[in-house]
């Protein structure tokens, strides 16, 4: 009887241990998992504070690039902006970037544009673990585009650093190249080459993924060529080629370089739009300065009421080639070079105008 | 026998209490501690938040001074704001304009002050305070610009006052 008791009393000290361990377990895992979750949110808060504090301070300095350290994480990059885990996204206009950027070092790269008054600043984010090949053209076009992006290495605190990974190739050397580790890789194409039928068999790169594996060709002959509109083609690698996927237009050097840095034409279009909007505003500002500057031209020198009536004529005509548009989940205005080439050339003339009023000592119209 | 069971059991009970008791007592402490880190972090956040809106509106290329289509530092063009200020007067019925500087802006109001050498006189140039006033708290930032009229060739001084009103 007693030998019975006392065994029950051990098995219900097993049960009683057992249930007990049980809710203690389960009580230390929530507090993890939780803990895990508020740890990542702040991780992801705390990036998106200072990646958006970073962005400002690179668009507020023009025509500057810099590697920038960050936490070891993705940032994905849409027409929204920068998103990073949880968070919200970084709102950030004008912006050109792979759709994913890989930490934990981030480069920028602002860079104005101008039509032909600087409009706004456009910003270029990417990581020196995406690779930019650029292709030689027979013009020298792409050759220019790649002496023009930053430099290859960065000194900082003496000590030589990665910067801006990039390629200067002959089409003929496509196919030896040698595999580094790099998640994305970016072919840059001018002027004659056409990606899909140039004489090339793509070399397998381990560890790029078919998507990330792609391709620009920007239109131009000339390096003066990519003042003006043209064409841009993207494409992506099928088999041991690239195939074309979309294809658009740029308006002015700082938008064609944009088309390297943005991997998928739908952001890039995305972003030029954006760009548009804030033409049409900062036009309509030098529209209604230059007005004001005409009223006040009949007390200066002789001459300075025609420079400025010509360019308030332009600057009405830019202001009509771009409607009211209001970037929602469905842009309002297709992309064309109908609309680019007349904004350009319209911008042409103003700069004419300008450069006009400047010889008459005139106050500038910009 | 058991009776000594029963004592044994309580034993294990008691232990449990206040083993609970300081694991809790332990977590309130933290939670504090954490709760107050957290506000530090938000406060620190909020002034960087702060400090971009500032950078952004003394950079803001509508109303920035160029000379030869390079930006001036901290200079307005007058005949800029005067058309600027004009342009957001009309914007009623523009969802546009208003979207795309509350988009910009966000909750804040950026007032510039003019100071010398004319009369003081303040332009409203942005204003969207939060609604809510228990949220009417701002962060207040200050600048020193100058403006420059191109038409009289001559440069006033003034401040720019930014006000950043966080969700709270």
């Amino acid at each position: 009887m007693r030998n019975k008791k006392g065994a029950i009393e051990i098995q219900f000290n097993w049960i009683f241990i057992l249930i007990v361990g049980a809710i203690i377990l389960v009580f230390f895992l929530t507090i993890i998992n939780k803990q895990k979750t508020i740890a990542e949110d702040q991780i992801s808060s705390s990036i998106k504070i200072n990646l958006g504090a970073i962005l400002t301070g690179a668009r507020a300095a023009t025509s500057t690039a810099s590697r920038i350290n960050i936490p070891d994480i993705d940032i994905i990059f849409d027409c929204d902006g920068y998103i990073v885990g949880k968070a919200n996204a970084i709102r950030s206009k004008h912006s050109f970037s792979p759709d994913l950027i890989k930490g934990p070092v981030i480069i920028s790269w602002t860079k104005d544009w101008y039509m032909p008054y600087r409009v706004t600043n456009f910003l270029y984010v990417t990581t020196p673990f995406v690779r930019y090949i650029f292709i030689k053209d027979a013009n020298g076009v792409v050759e220019e585009i790649y002496n023009t992006f930053p430099n290859r290495t960065i000194i900082d605190q003496g000590e030589s650093k990665a910067f801006f990974t990039k390629d200067l190739i002959d089409v003929k050397e496509v196919a030896n190249i040698k595999d580094l580790n790099h998640y994305k890789v970016r072919f840059i194409f001018a002027g004659s080459i056409d990606p899909e039928t140039a004489e090339f068999t793509l070399p397998n790169l381990g560890g790029v993924k078919r998507k990330d594996y792609t391709a620009v060709k920007i239109s131009a002959t000339s390096y003066d060529d990519l003042e003006g509109v043209g064409e841009l083609i993207f494409y992506e690698k099928a088999g041991d080629y690239f195939r074309e996927t979309d294809r658009t237009v740029y308006l002015g050097e700082a938008s064609a370089f944009g088309a390297i840095f943005a991997d998928k034409a739908e952001t890039y279009n995305c972003n030029m739009q954006r760009a548009l909007n804030t033409l049409q505003i900062v036009n309509s500002i030098y529209l209604d300065r230059t007005g004001r500057l005409y009223d006040n031209s009949f007390s200066l020198s002789d001459g300075c009421d025609s420079p400025y009536l010509g360019a308030k004529g332009n600057m009405q005509e830019i202001n009509s080639s771009i409607p009211w548009i209001r970037i929602g989940n469905t842009p309002a205005l297709t992309i064309n070079s109908l609309i680019y080439s007349k904004i350009y050339s319209k911008a042409s003339r103003i700069k004419g105008w300008n450069e006009q009023a400047l010889k008459l000592s005139c106050p500038a119209i910009y | 026998m058991n009776k000594k069971a029963q004592v044994k059991m309580f034993e294990s009970i008691a232990v449990l209490i206040i083993f609970f008791f300081l694991l809790s007592f332990g977590f309130t402490f933290y939670g504090k501690m954490q709760k107050i880190s957290n506000e530090k972090k938000i406060r620190k956040s909020m002034d960087i938040d702060a400090v971009s809106l500032a950078i952004k509106a003394s950079n803001l290329p509508e109303l920035q001074c160029s000379t030869k289509n390079v930006a001036e530092p901290n200079c307005y063009d007058e005949l800029k704001l005067v058309a600027f200020r004009q342009m957001l007067q009309n914007k009623e019925g523009n969802n546009f304009l208003t979207d795309h500087y509350y988009q910009l802006f966000g909750f804040s109001t950026i007032k510039l002050h003019i100071i010398y050498p004319v009369e003081k006189y303040e332009i409203m140039l942005y204003d969207r305070p939060r609604t809510n006033e228990t949220e009417s708290a701002g962060i207040l930032t200050l600048l020193p610009i100058s403006i420059f009229n191109p038409k009289t060739n001559m440069h006033k001084f003034g401040y720019l006052n930014v006000t950043y009103y966080p969700s709270q």
